[in-house]
């Protein structure tokens, strides 16, 4: 997956959750501004799990800070792209 | 809270964020011996702090936030959802936790933020368990005490139990039953000399909750469930009728129903059903509920089918 259909995947997740269609020109956009009745402290914590579920990576509320991995498409898929990155080294380590 | 129709009394509001709110008042002497029995119930193998999720203007969060910190002298953090709990635990190794059902998930993906603990009480209070929330105890990497309370801001704790998987409840010490066992679902009334008054009324002698239970023994129930307008999302009292008033001007004439269920997440969450197949109506209402505050927004807006429950 290339990193526009990851941004792309996200945006859709997202828009799915939110219920409200989101381009790509507000990638860069505070979802909390976008959506301020959803994506509040619970909507986040529901962004987590499907974002757990749909792209198969663990969020870590230690090391992974929700109020700026979380705030955005863009912050997501960035998130999601590095943890995919650290999977891969590790499995070839393994 | 507030100080309220005398200075010996305390105001709490109930939780919910609908309706007029309706203040509770207790006395001092009601507070202090409701915070004596939890400092029994919950911390009685000792605590070195005290990390609350719960807000303190209800009274759940003010007698785990401020006033049981202050009757074993510990400190207090209040943490959120939002933030790391390492830092609301940092230099504790035998902290209280008071959990809201939101916790549970935050939990589930700190793990590392507990291992260092040398045990845990979690608290957690009146308002269903998320379904997950005794596999995330399980997994918890530390030694847990889980104690959950039963009650509410009318009539302070009624019960405890400490198995999230189980189903029954042991009645606090000083709370009794006002009606007798007979093992039969009914609605649950109990007598308790930390029942809080309405400002203008006298302190009733006995409190009939909005819960449904079987009284399985002479201080034991098993909870069946809440009459059905309530839900508690994330453990905000929300009354249905409430908010299907405020969806109603979008959909003149279409019947609009509510329907709780159970959430991961929040414990319980509702969705809300029009019971009709035009369109643009189902749209003027789900746009109407996304412009509804923030707690009182339902988890999704369906259209009536079938297969509706």
């Amino acid at each position: 997956m290339t990193d526009t259909e990851l941004r792309n995947a996200v945006r859709d997740t997202v828009s799915g959750l939110l219920e409200q269609v989101l381009t790509a020109e507000q990638d860069d956009s505070p979802l909390a501004g976008l959506a301020p009745g959803r994506y509040d402290s619970l909507g986040v914590l529901d962004c987590v799990g499907l974002v757990e579920e749909r792209f198969d990576v663990e969020i870590d509320l230690v090391s992974d800070d929700l109020r700026s991995t979380f705030a955005s498409v863009a912050a997501i898929a960035a998130l999601i792209g590095r943890k995919r990155r650290d999977q891969s080294v590790l499995q070839a380590l393994l | 809270m507030s100080t309220a129709d005398t200075l010996d009394e305390l105001a709490f509001a109930t939780s919910g964020s609908t309706g007029a709110p309706i203040s509770w008042l207790r006395t001092r002497d009601q507070v202090d011996a409701e915070t004596r029995l939890l400092a029994r119930l919950c911390a009685s193998g000792g605590i070195d702090g005290v990390v609350t999720y719960a807000p303190r203007e209800h009274l759940y969060g003010y007698l785990m936030g401020v006033a049981l910190p202050e009757h074993l002298r510990v400190p207090v953090r209040t943490t959120d959802l939002l933030s790391s709990p390492a830092d609301a635990l940092t230099g504790l190794h035998r902290p209280l936790i008071a959990a809201l059902p939101a916790t549970f998930a935050h939990l589930a993906r700190s793990h590392p933020a507990l291992t260092a603990l040398d045990r845990l009480v979690l608290v957690h209070s009146s308002a269903a368990l998320p379904s997950g929330a005794a596999a995330v105890l399980a997994a918890l990497p530390v030694e847990t005490r889980f104690v959950e309370l039963f009650g509410s801001t009318e009539t302070g704790l009624i019960a405890t139990r400490d198995d999230p998987a189980g189903t029954t409840w042991q009645l606090a010490p000083d709370v009794t039953f006002t009606d007798p066992a007979d093992g039969t679902p009914g609605p649950l009334s109990v007598r308790s000399p930390r029942l809080a008054r309405q400002s203008g009324h006298a302190r009733p002698r006995h409190w009939r909750t909005g819960d449904v239970v079987a009284v399985t023994g002479p201080r034991t129930f098993r909870w069946l469930g809440r009459r059905g307008e309530i839900v508690k999302v994330n453990g905000r009292r929300i009354e249905l009728d409430d908010v299907l008033a405020r969806l109603a001007p979008a959909a003149p004439g279409t019947r609009l129903t509510a329907r709780a269920h159970r959430d991961p997440l929040r414990g319980e969450w509702f969705t809300v059903v029009a019971h009709t197949a035009d369109p643009a109506v189902l749209a003027a209402v789900r746009d109407h509920s996304r412009a509804l505050p923030a707690g009182l927004r339902p988890r999704a807006v369906e259209a009536f089918t079938e297969e509706t429950p």
